[in-house]
């Protein structure tokens, strides 16, 4: 599955479930990012697949 | 695509708010914040009708978010709003953020004010890093401190309306706890004496995750940047924040029990402590109010100069 995270576009092997498993496989946690499918924010129990254009966004920093 | 429909209106939904069992979509997602605003506004009476509240505006999301609600609720209420913000000096990081503080201020119509470590202390952050081993954090939360509160004086602010969100809190909490420093958590909400010096300061995103605020801003359509700052990683808070979302991922609410036991355990202590007597002395250098013969902003530049 091809991804955006951050603004870079990168390849995952993950084919299709659920945004956590494709999160917890990036080593990402949910509660410091927001996941765009399609272009609009969905909820981390969405189910997604290969077809579906997926951005990861961090929102959540120190300092 | 398969997603949750809203729990309330049940159209696609955009979050999944694991502490509550809920998915929200947009529109009922935004109502949820602004009534979670509008709740602690009320409960711990944060405003009251034509007082002068100063925002502390970095320009990232949780601020600028801070500032549209409360430019919102000005709607209802007849206060003043005007915002303070400090440029601590870190190339790179807050010269961007504070563009964006600027155009959200002019597109609310407020006025903002600007302070810097460099011009009112001498030293930017990135040139104290340069002199010294000490956190980043230590510095800039004292400096930072300092000229907030004598910014929100300047304007004559009776109020200072600071984006600390319900992460910022509960990570407080915890950290005060493992620093073993009781009376900072106590005076954390409330200041335990008053001075005409220190102006008192609210919390109105206090429970309000930071993931929430930041998808907010995104529906609301605002500017904003998601920048780290470069000095973050250092910091105490950074490994506290990290423990603290993989505990909320295992456990949804823990952020939220941690600030509910909080504000038991606060009047519990303020109960404890109230035959105490708190007193302020004049800084010798300064005049501003210390616990101590020389205050924290004045030794720590003393450490500078050296």
């Amino acid at each position: 599955m091809k991804i955006t995270l951050n603004g870079k576009k990168q390849k995952s092997k993950f084919k299709k479930g659920k945004i956590s498993v494709l999160l917890s496989k990036l080593s990402l946690r949910t509660e410091e990012v927001i996941v765009k499918v399609n272009g609009k924010p969905v909820p981390e129990d969405t189910e997604i697949s290969d077809k579906d254009k997926v951005e990861i966004i961090k929102v959540v920093f120190g300092g | 695509m398969k997603t949750a429909p809203c729990f309330v209106c049940k159209k696609p939904s955009v979050i999944h708010l694991a502490y509550a069992a809920q998915h929200l979509c947009s529109g009922c997602f935004i109502k949820h914040i602004e009534k979670r605003f509008m709740q602690s506004v009320r409960e711990f009476r944060m405003i009251n009708a034509r007082e002068h509240i100063a925002i502390g505006l970095s320009g990232g999301k949780d601020s600028v978010v801070l500032l549209h609600l409360l430019s919102m609720l000005r709607k209802k209420l007849p206060f003043k709003i005007s915002a303070i913000a400090i440029d601590e000096g870190i190339k790179g990081y807050r010269n961007l953020t504070l563009i964006t503080a600027k155009k959200e201020c002019k597109k609310l119509k407020i006025p903002l004010k600007i302070l810097s470590f460099k011009k009112d202390l001498n030293y930017s952050l990135d040139a104290i890093m340069k002199k010294t081993n000490k956190a980043a954090c230590s510095w800039c939360g004292v400096f930072r401190r300092y000229l907030l509160n004598l910014g929100a004086r300047q304007v004559n602010a009776d109020k200072i309306a600071i984006g600390h969100n319900l992460d910022d809190i509960s990570q407080t909490v915890l950290m005060n706890i493992m620093r073993n420093e009781p009376l900072r958590l106590v005076r954390f909400l409330d200041p335990l004496t008053l001075n005409e010096h220190l102006i008192p300061r609210i919390r109105p995103l206090i429970r309000i995750p930071e993931k929430e605020i930041a998808l907010y801003a995104m529906l609301k359509g605002l500017e904003i940047k998601f920048m780290e700052c470069p000095y973050a990683h250092f910091s105490f808070r950074q490994h506290i924040k990290e423990q603290l979302n993989d505990t909320e991922e295992k456990y949804p609410g823990t952020k939220l029990r941690i600030l509910k036991s909080f504000i038991e355990m606060e009047k519990l202590m303020r109960k404890s402590l109230k035959d105490k007597e708190f007193v302020f002395i004049p800084c010798k250098k300064c005049g501003e109010p210390s616990s101590t013969i020389s205050c924290m902003k004045c030794k720590m530049l003393e450490e500078l100069s050296k």
